[in-house]
């Protein structure tokens, strides 16, 4: 043993086993118990461990699954093109406007590192029938009835959404822009291109891996949101998320409640591959 | 053409954008000093009595308590797990490198209700009933991937000839460790120490499915936002935490600059 | 190379902030020459040569291309083209797309472009790689296609920014020929900006010198070795031998000076030279300075000394003398014919100089 640890693979593994060991376990472990779970049925309290397809095909087949599945990945993709769209131009300015740099990628982080549970609970103060947009609409004279469009639907999730996880679209692109040579830009100027044209010539191209890194990292979470779905997001804004607790809490139906997650999974994973894929090959056919 | 200076169309949307970001967080506070129970304009008049409603309330000071110490646990956990991996990354090069470091990164990009309901039905097909032990071992899990980055920044600035300097001037492994590493990267510590500790004590899925009967702050809140007549206090206690957590983290910026201009 | 002016520079002038970069420049080049701005870095010469990009404006003076202005046309409108210092091949994109970047905006069609992106790596040597990814491609062969992205677009000017300091020694050298081959061959005028004497003077038909801002002298490369206009053009360019001299009688182009060291010469009036005075300074190139153990004939100066120093540098060898009466050493370089070192440390040994190698560099004063 103490030979095994002189050589640098040794002493790497040793240093880092317990960290990726700990994450490994916990993201294995679980996961084997959740296949196991999602061939049982349960019965009550009682576990049934006969090993059955049951829960796939009621999951297939029951029309709530596949519409809150289907509006959770809608909503996801939403909140991501929003979040994305709504970051590129904050990140390009400090990466190319601004000299204090550091403050404003501070000013960006602070609100995110309050909770989550907090802001998404002060959305819905704002937004609420007689909540504070709508009181402050109302007492200046703007709106004569308040706005009933603003809460309890996907509109408000989409938004609560993309507030919440506008730093983490503004990180990864700020830090692709950053990378970029501003001999990159020059070149593209003396070819000929104004500023436009060379934006969606050689900007946007060369930070695709920035935007598809934000994406995923809004997009995969963003699916099994539920925080924001229950407070906000009313009977049409619900997701797949809040079905999954219900099996894991009032309904007591486990074995259903782990095939809804296996099968969240298996979707977000297919979604998010699809995206890359397309993603990259509309960065490459930019010439 | 050169004297014409262009409209900042951009730095308007910055400061657009900052609003948004700040709206919601600067509202809470606002509306805690309110002296009316709805949260809506024209606003009343200022009272600190929500505030001092705070005082006295039994479960609310447990769930406190409860949130303190799955805070405090999880940060030291997760940062001497982080400190170690970040410390292997940096230094070694090794075989499966990349898989540990995708490995540790996870936990930020599976979906947080996923997690919250394997861990517990692992947890109960283990035989662990819900605790603040079960809370504990998925913040852990969460903060994880924080402490790594922070701890790898911290050892990325840290010069290896200072260790091999002590090394040469006869100094032993552990002491060279103790007498030179750790005092260096010492300012990365403390913001790590930080940072997870803010993850967890904002936490709220994991700790809504896995702390049983004891409640963090977090699920106590949110047993709170359902009663209308409570929304004041809670507001009241949700500014707090805004507070805590804004300067906690502010606090943590600070050493992790320090960290890396010790380099 | 015409007598047709490309680019007319007048009374250019660039400040960033309190600091004057580039100074009442007056530069007037020729139509198809090869051009060169040489100086220390932080001399202001790529400043020059992004203004005439349109990469930075001009607080002071104009700046025309072919007859045009070009105060009011962005650098995306000007004819001329750029191979930056670190090429800046578009990571994104292959080899014939980085070299159609610019063409794809002036509505060719794909035939078109397909030929003459071709046709441009053809000529820099690098026919059939249009498919190569950008990170595949070696340090020579990035300055080839940086070079073809420019040259495709058939400007009147070609810039290039020290387009040869990334390669190494071998390859810089080999490039040095091509590309003034292949500016010979396009006749088109390039003007390069280059730290790098050598390199300036073995592709350049012209050179400008500068220092601090300022254009100090533009000449052909003989006539900069030969006669550079002072002591800092002097030392920049080749090495030289500063020695003290004092005037004691002129006339006809000629003048009769006293040399530290060499006594009585009689050397050229250096046209390049602004102001003379009787205190003047001359230098001696090292390799003009003939060396030998006995007094060797036929020279119009001598001195006695002893080496201090011997410097074996594989083509040549140089000697360091030291000589009575004067402050410094005097370098002497003597090509290496048979694989000999004649002389040693502590040799006494004599030094002849010809009238003609002793260059005029004006009042001492001035310097």
């Amino acid at each position: 043993m103490p030979g095994v640890l002189k050589t640098e693979t040794g002493k790497g593994l040793a240093l880092s086993a317990p960290a990726s060991l700990y994450v490994g376990l916990l993201v294995a472990a679980p996961l084997a118990i959740l296949v196991a779970y999602s061939f049982w049925t349960q019965t009550y309290v009682a576990i049934d461990k006969t090993l059955t397809w049951a829960n796939y095909i009621e999951a297939a087949t029951d029309p709530l699954v596949r519409h809150l599945m289907l509006r959770s990945i809608l909503i996801a993709g939403a909140v991501t093109l929003a979040t994305v769209a709504l970051a590129y131009p904050i990140a390009y300015f400090i990466a190319f406007r601004t000299q204090k740099k550091t403050l404003w990628l501070l000013l960006i982080t602070i609100p995110f590192w309050s909770s989550y549970l907090l802001r998404v609970f002060s959305w819905k103060l704002i937004l609420g029938f007689n909540g504070v947009m709508n009181s402050a609409l109302l007492t200046t004279g703007a709106i004569d009835e308040p706005l009933t469009f603003l809460l309890y639907n996907e509109f408000a999730v989409v938004l609560t959404l993309a507030h919440a996880w506008a730093p983490f679209a503004i990180l990864p692109i700020y830090v692709s822009l950053q990378k970029i040579d501003r001999a990159y830009l020059e070149a593209a100027t003396d070819l000929g291109c104004n500023r436009l044209e060379r934006f969606f010539r050689v900007t946007l191209p060369l930070t695709v891996p920035g935007i598809i890194a934000a994406s995923l990292i809004i997009f995969i979470p963003t699916v099994g949101d539920y925080v924001t779905p229950s407070l906000v997001g009313g009977s049409q804004g619900k997701m797949i998320a809040n079905l999954m607790q219900v099996q894991f809490g009032a309904a007591n139906n486990w074995p259903l409640g782990a095939t809804l997650s296996l099968v969240a999974m298996a979707s977000v994973g297919a979604v998010a591959i699809g995206f890359v894929v397309i993603t990259t090959a509309l960065g490459r056919r930019i010439r | 053409m050169k004297l014409l200076t262009r409209f900042p169309w951009l730095f308007v949307y910055a400061i657009a954008y900052l609003v948004f970001l700040y709206l919601p967080v600067l509202l809470l506070p606002l509306f805690s000093f309110n002296d009316g129970t709805i949260v809506a304009f024209p606003m009343k008049g200022f009272t600190l009595k929500w505030y001092a409603g705070l005082g006295g309330q039994e479960t609310l000071l447990q769930a406190m308590v409860n949130s303190l110490i799955v805070g405090i646990v999880t940060a030291l956990v997760a940062t001497s797990l982080g400190l170690f991996a970040a410390r292997a990354y940096v230094r070694y090069r090794f075989k499966g490198k990349e898989l540990s470091e995708g490995l540790v990164m996870l936990p930020l990009v599976i979906p947080g209700i996923i997690v919250a309901s394997s861990m517990l039905v692992l947890f109960i097909s283990l035989g662990l009933k819900p605790s603040l032990t079960t809370v504990v071992l998925g913040h852990v899990f969460l903060a994880l991937p924080f402490a790594v980055s922070i701890m790898k920044s911290a050892f990325d600035d840290f010069d290896q000839s200072l260790e091999e300097a002590a090394f040469d001037l006869g100094e032993s492994i552990i002491g060279t460790f103790r007498r030179v590493t750790l005092p260096i990267v010492a300012p990365g510590i403390v913001a790590s120490l930080l940072v997870t500790f803010t993850v967890s004590f904002d936490e709220f899925v994991l700790a809504f499915f896995l702390s049983g009967n004891q409640p963090t702050l977090p699920v106590y809140i949110w047993s709170q936002i359902r009663f209308p007549a409570k929304l004041p206090n809670t507001l009241a206690l949700g500014s707090l935490l805004l507070l805590a957590s804004v300067l906690l983290l502010l606090t943590a910026e600070y050493f992790r600059r320090r960290s890396t201009k010790s380099a | 190379m015409s007598d047709q002016n490309i680019i007319e520079i007048s009374g250019v002038e660039k400040r960033f902030g309190t600091f004057t970069a580039v100074s009442d420049l007056n530069l007037d080049l020729k139509k198809g020459e090869f051009f060169s701005l040489l100086g220390p870095s932080g001399c202001g010469k790529t400043t020059a040569l992004r203004m005439i990009a349109g990469f930075q404006d001009n607080d002071k003076g104009s700046i025309s291309i072919d007859g045009q202005d070009m105060a009011d046309i962005p650098a995306n409108k000007r004819p001329a083209n750029m191979v930056f210092q670190s090429y800046a091949i578009f990571p994104h994109l292959n080899v014939g797309d980085n070299v159609a970047f610019g063409l794809r905006k002036l509505g060719l069609s794909k035939a078109e472009i397909k030929t003459r992106v071709a046709e441009a790596l053809g000529m820099v040597e690098l026919g059939g790689l249009e498919t190569r990814k950008a990170d595949e491609l070696s340090g020579g062969q990035r300055q080839r296609v940086a070079l073809a992205r420019a040259l495709v677009m058939r400007p009147k000017v070609l810039l290039l920014d020290e387009p040869l300091s990334a390669l190494d020694k071998n390859l810089r050298e080999a490039m040095q020929l091509e590309m003034r081959r292949l500016q010979q061959k396009l006749g088109i005028t390039f003007v390069m900006v280059t730290h790098d004497q050598y390199e300036a003077m073995t592709m350049s038909d012209r050179i400008g010198v500068m220092f601090a801002g300022k254009l100090a002298q533009v000449d052909r490369p003989d006539v900069l070795y030969a006669r550079p206009c002072n002591r800092q053009v002097a030392s920049f360019i080749g090495g030289m031998n500063f020695l003290q001299a004092r005037m004691v009688g002129d006339g006809g182009g000629q003048m009769d000076v006293d040399v530290q060291g060499f006594g009585k010469l009689t050397i050229g009036v250096n046209p390049n030279v602004e102001i003379h005075d009787t205190d003047l300074l001359v230098g001696v190139r090292p390799e003009q300075l003939e060396i030998g153990a006995e007094k060797p004939d036929g020279y119009d100066g001598y001195l006695q000394g002893e080496v201090s120093d011997v410097a074996f540098y594989g083509e040549s060898v140089h000697y360091h003398i030291r000589a009575a009466g004067l402050d410094e050493t005097l370098a002497v370089a003597v090509p290496n014919y048979f694989h000999t070192v004649d002389h040693q440390r502590g040799d006494t040994v004599w030094l002849g100089v010809q009238n003609a190698s002793v260059i005029d560099l004006g009042a001492r004063e001035h310097q």
